[in-house]
């Protein structure tokens, strides 16, 4: 089970017009009461749920979008198939001095491109885990290298996604407190690098016909796909490793 | 203040000696001590556990979903092999501090035993769903009289040979039988 078998969304070709991302906290209440008030009590900082909103089909690439399409939904199988979903999250690191976020692109250190020639990709915003942030805590302290804040942003560790709050503490010139949600599903060493630009969250589709598409005589199509994170995942990964 | 967050937790001791622990939530939960709580949701029996807590609820139906295939199988494999009626259930509550990190130790809501472990596959539209349901009992089960029954002398003789082994029979409602149909009739003047 360690080998969690796992495609990655092709969000270049299959590029969406919005990637609403959201947190779904567990809140339990005694219901309302007949004047509308409520108590709630939160037992759990929840889970991913989120979706790609009209996937662009462009009239050049169609074709070859079309493929992407079918064999994404082939390697996926419904349900039980699992993806890897990138979340672009810029706007949150857009400040004065972080305006460009096209990704920049290396060679190996001996100048040589992979044997398909396309080189290393690299973010913008560079974060790391300051120290050890163990299994299901919600506080972490980040480290900034290059970038503008740790405060309402966006991270990503081996496809796990992470939002954080206010700031708690500064614990040193570059080191933050902060809290984060969901709580953290896998451990993430300290000096880990994050991935900030464009977090991935490990995914499943909402229902079995997520992947459903209809080519119209006339244009062109503009599909929605619904995920919800594999969690389910997480809790096989903690087992196996405990 | 008032608790903005706690953890419901529900530790199972099987009678092979195994141990599951499971959480109402989402991911895994390490807690300090470095034990490991699966998330999964509970769906019905958390509304009994009030009740239970003054012991006024002895059976508690505890309904998991999430449970994977696999595990489904798993659990009826065990439920097969007498793995699991008689195991110890305990749900424990964990306070939390404002930002969600556990503070001071869970504690216990409801210790009892599993009674029975019937599992339901649901055919929906969006898949077959399996969950499974814990039936579990605590001490006060056999206390339990539904509104307007009676002692019965083979019910109470039943109660005691369980509560207190090897004492002789209670004979407390031995004479019920045979007051219930007997007529009194008031007054009588000769």
């Amino acid at each position: 089970m360690s080998d969690v078998n796992f495609v990655h969304w092709p969000t270049d070709l299959l590029t969406p017009q919005s990637s609403p991302f959201d947190p779904r906290a567990f809140t339990r209440s005694g219901g309302r009461s007949l004047g509308g008030l409520s108590r709630f009590t939160r037992t759990d900082r929840g889970f991913w749920v989120g979706s790609y909103k009209g996937i662009i089909f462009r009239r050049g690439q169609q074709h070859d979008q079309a493929r992407a399409w079918t064999r994404l939904r082939t390697d996926l199988g419904g349900q039980a198939g699992l993806v890897a979903v990138p979340v672009c999250s810029t706007r949150l690191w857009a400040a004065e001095g972080y305006e460009d976020f096209t990704p920049g692109l290396y060679p190996h250190d001996d100048e040589m491109p992979f044997d398909d020639d396309t080189p290393y990709s690299e973010g913008r915003i560079r974060i790391e885990m300051a120290s050890f942030a163990p299994l299901s805590s919600t506080v972490v302290t980040l480290r900034l290298v290059d970038a503008p804040t740790a405060v309402g942003i966006r991270f990503s560790y081996q496809h796990a996604m992470y939002e954080t709050g206010s700031l708690i503490e500064q614990t040193g010139a570059d080191t933050f407190r902060v809290p984060v949600s969901p709580a953290i599903r896998q451990a993430i060493p300290a000096d880990a690098w994050l991935e900030a630009d464009r977090p991935t969250v490990l995914c499943r589709l909402a229902s079995d016909a997520e992947m459903d598409i209809e080519f119209p005589g006339a244009g062109m199509p503009r599909p929605t796909v619904n995920f919800v994170e594999a969690v389910d995942i997480w809790n096989d990964l903690a087992l196996e490793a405990a | 203040m008032a608790i903005k967050s706690i953890r419901v937790l529900v530790r199972i001791e099987f009678p092979n000696g195994a141990t599951t622990r499971v959480w109402d939530g989402a991911g895994p939960y390490l807690d300090v001590d470095g034990e490991l709580w699966q998330g999964v949701r509970l769906n019905d029996g958390l509304d009994q556990i009030e009740s239970a807590m003054n012991g006024e609820a002895a059976t508690l139906f505890l309904s998991v979903s999430g449970v994977g295939a696999e595990g489904a199988d798993l659990a009826f494999e065990d439920l097969q092999a007498g793995n699991v009626i008689g195991g110890t259930v305990q749900l424990l509550i964990q306070p939390l501090d404002q930002w969600d990190q556990p503070e001071g130790d869970a504690e216990v809501r409801f210790t009892g035993s599993i009674d029975n472990m019937p599992m339901d596959d649901v055919a929906q539209e969006e898949g077959i769903i399996s969950t499974i349901t814990l039936e579990v009992t605590n001490r006060f089960s056999l206390r339990a009289l539904t509104s307007g029954a009676v002692l019965s002398d083979v019910d109470q003789k039943a109660r005691s040979a369980i509560l207190n082994p090897g004492a002789p029979a209670d004979r407390f409602a031995e004479r019920i039988p045979g007051l219930a149909d007997k007529t009194i009739v008031w007054p009588r003047f000769s």
